[in-house]
């Protein structure tokens, strides 16, 4: 072996340093595709409608037991009768999919379909990582004669500045859960739920033993997703936290400070529950507790002797006593990032999913639903999905902006604060104003 | 005639002719040469997975980059609104507790058992090995391990209640959350320290306890006298270790308690971590990793000169 010479040993650094330099430019803004629209050219107007589907589609979501064996019989259906077609589902662990979903977008390997929180589809439409929906491939003019195949309202968690980005899917609006039993045990009628928050605070004095460690209500504390929920109901809708133009925060009006005031008074938040509030109320530690759909098999799962129907129950999200009634609600959907470059095909298999013909299974197997038109005709034998059809008409999404993670983190804490104890509603509500007054 | 016999001819002669200078100085240069050429591979990996991403990183603090889109030059608007971020002066003040409050009574406590765990024997050999167990089991298991540990229910909640202290929400009270963290991690830490301490006592010259034995020192004093000042190096080893370790602590806040109740477990990385991946204000996250690093840096040197002042006179 020669002596390497000074020459070769800087040849060398220097072929390193380059292939560094290529590695590190491959994670450096604007030297990869960053999901800013730039997937292949896609077909559009008849060309879209036209176009054959085919190619392989990768289809990310998260994991849900019920829900993964009815979308790979759906999958195996798709193949059969499109035949050129190849669909790759990944299913993510649910607490994983967020981040895994923005490293691929980061890294330019987004899927070509993908279930995302429609709460985050603001901020990854002004990041231009989401397609606008191709109203050809759905075989609609424009979006307002797509918009017609909906229940009223049923694109609004979809549609930003005016665009469709996706199709709903998995809609909730959310419930009262609340224990029939704790409720016979304290001597209140478990057919006859607290419709207005002052019954709910009557019933939790009730429920509520003398050292707390049983409560009424339980809030979920901790969890983004519904703080926005619960504070939505209680602060008077969207405009309650964020005022009707959206644009300035407006929790220490005395709506806020009301709910607020009403979030300490209630519950035990030194009570831990990590699983959504469930935990607590599958156990019977708290008899109150604000859930979705989802919650329903998870208790039954949680605790096996618990039965819905029997044990708990599932009523309207309660209204202030001659307030209005607001039902919180959230929803999934099918989008196609702009990355993806099977686009035409991507939104070919998203219409095909949403087909009445294929909702029957998604609902009646999953409890997944799609605000299409006449959708509460398929859930006739299941009550929370009844329940949640007739809620609809009052849902609200909360606040829908490009920085909703921030802002659910700031509620999140500020509802953590108060139920704690260790800051006071009004001081609360203001440092949340304030707190968003530098992100808006 | 000469009695010496004459030089063959060729290489070897040439080398053998070169003064001994010469030669020296040559097989330092190949010896060198061999040295660099085997470093060349880390010294890539270094350049490559911490340089290039460092340097990106000081780019990056000065830039609105949010994982998306070009980075827009911003100058020093990120370091200017670290100032004014009130979260951000929360998570230094937690950092602050989470960082004294579990460096001090690991090392104190790692310190204390390696003086008698030093000691020869079977038995020591055995104990040693056993403190080490929670060092090498992986952060992620150890921290759900200690989820169920501090769960309604679990451990640490019947053992209070069964000595008369009621039911405490280890995890889900503002007021002990953070000290929850903190009994975990020093568990999980000190039988690493022991181990590093158990070495440096090892290495120690018997010859000095034996003569302050003989001169009657007692045991506290042969301690702070002796057995420290010498410890000083191995002491300032596990100090930087255990204090930059504690500074860029996230997987217990991250896995036990996701920053809560009320932020009091949000420490600085899993603050800059929500920022980074949850708002997805990189750049701002960057600057907040910048400052992190200089902070670890100017404690790092303060532990050097405050506990090596003295060495060099």
């Amino acid at each position: 072996m020669t002596d390497p010479t000074r020459r070769h040993l800087l040849r060398a650094s220097a072929a390193g340093l380059l292939a560094g330099s290529g590695l590190l430019g491959a994670c450096t803004p604007g030297s990869s595709d960053d999901g800013s629209g730039s997937g292949a050219e896609q077909p559009k107007g008849k060309a879209a409608a036209a176009a054959k589907p085919k190619g392989t589609l990768f289809v990310w979501m998260h994991e849900s037991g019920a829900y993964h064996k009815v979308f790979m019989k759906l999958r195996e259906q798709y193949e059969r009768e499109f035949p050129e077609v190849t669909v790759e589902p990944q299913f993510i662990p649910v607490g994983q999919y967020d981040t895994k979903l923005l490293t691929a977008f980061t890294g330019g390997t987004s899927p070509d379909v993908c279930k995302i929180g429609a709460w985050h589809l603001h901020d990854h439409v002004a990041k231009q990582r989401m397609a606008p929906l191709v109203p050809e491939v759905f075989k609609a003019s424009s979006t307002d004669e797509l918009a017609a195949r909906f229940e009223p309202g049923g694109l609004e968690p979809v549609t930003v500045n005016g665009k469709i980005y996706g199709l709903p899917v998995d809609f909730n609006t959310v419930f009262l859960l609340y224990r029939r039993d704790r409720f016979e045990d304290a001597g209140l009628d478990p057919d006859r739920p607290p419709r207005t928050w002052e019954e709910v605070e009557a019933f939790s004095k009730r429920l509520t033993n003398s050292d707390k460690s049983k409560v009424g209500m339980q809030w979920v504390i901790g969890e983004p997703q519904w703080s926005v929920q619960q504070l939505t109901a209680l602060a008077g809708g969207t405009g309650g936290i964020l005022g009707d133009d959206g644009k300035r925060a407006v929790l220490s009006r005395p709506a806020g400070v009301k709910a607020l005031e009403y979030v300490a008074g209630l519950g035990n938040a030194k009570l831990r529950d990590p699983l959504f509030g469930a935990g607590l109320f599958g156990k019977g530690t708290s008899a109150m507790t604000f859930s979705g759909y989802f919650a329903i098999d998870m208790l039954t799962t949680y605790n096996k002797k618990l039965k819905f129907g029997r044990d708990f129950d599932v009523a309207p999200v309660p209204k202030w006593s001659g307030g209005k009634q607001i039902s919180p609600a959230y929803s999934w959907c099918w989008s196609v990032p702009s990355g993806s470059s099977n686009q035409t095909t991507a939104w070919h298999f998203v219409n095909w999913l949403q087909d009445k013909e294929r909702q029957r299974p998604q609902v009646e197997d999953a409890g997944i639903i799609s605000p299409v038109k006449g959708w509460p005709e398929l859930v006739k034998g299941d009550k929370a999905l009844q329940l949640m059809a007739k809620e609809q008409p009052h849902a609200d999404f909360g606040p829908q902006i490009k920085p909703w993670t921030e802002m659910a983190k700031a509620l999140t804490d500020t509802m953590a604060a108060v139920a704690q104890g260790s800051q006071s509603p009004k001081a609360a509500a203001k440092a949340f104003d304030q707190r968003m007054g530098s992100v808006l | 005639m000469s009695l010496v016999r004459a030089a063959p001819a060729g290489p070897a002669a040439r080398v053998a002719k070169r003064p001994e200078g010469q030669r020296r100085s040559a097989r330092r240069r190949r010896t060198a040469g061999a040295g660099i050429t085997l470093s060349l591979p880390v010294a890539a990996f270094f350049v490559v997975f911490w340089v290039l991403p460092f340097c990106n990183t000081v780019y990056l603090s000065f830039t609105d980059y949010a994982l998306a889109g070009d980075a827009n030059w911003v100058g020093l608007e990120n370091y200017r609104r670290l100032l004014d971020d009130p979260q951000l002066h929360n998570s230094i003040k937690v950092t602050a507790i989470y960082t004294v409050c579990s460096v001090v009574p690991t090392v104190a406590l790692a310190l204390l058992a390696a003086l008698p765990l030093a000691r020869p024997g079977k038995v020591n050999g055995l104990l040693r090995a056993g403190l080490l167990v929670p060092a090498v089991m992986p952060f992620v298991a150890t921290s759900i391990i200690w989820v169920i540990i501090y769960a309604d229910g679990g451990l640490a909640d019947t053992t209070l209640d069964g000595l008369g202290g009621g039911h405490i929400s280890w995890l889900g009270d503002e007021r002990y959350a953070m000290w929850s963290l903190i009994v975990m991690v020093v568990w999980k830490h000190l039988g690493l320290f022991v181990l590093i301490f158990t070495a440096g006592i090892q290495g120690l010259d018997r010859d000095v306890f034996e003569a302050a034995a003989l001169d009657g020192a007692k045991a506290v004093r042969t301690f702070f006298s002796i057995t420290l000042p010498l410890l000083r190096r191995t002491l300032l080893f596990v100090l930087v270790i255990a204090v930059t370790g504690a500074m860029q602590s996230f997987i217990p806040a991250y896995l036990l308690t996701q920053g809560g109740p009320a932020n009091a477990t949000e420490v600085l990385p899993l603050y800059l971590y929500n920022n980074a991946f949850g708002f997805q204000k990189m750049g701002y996250a960057s600057a907040l990793a910048v400052v992190l690093l200089l902070v670890m840096l100017i404690l790092s040197a303060a532990q050097f000169r405050v506990l090596r002042g003295g060495e060099d006179e």
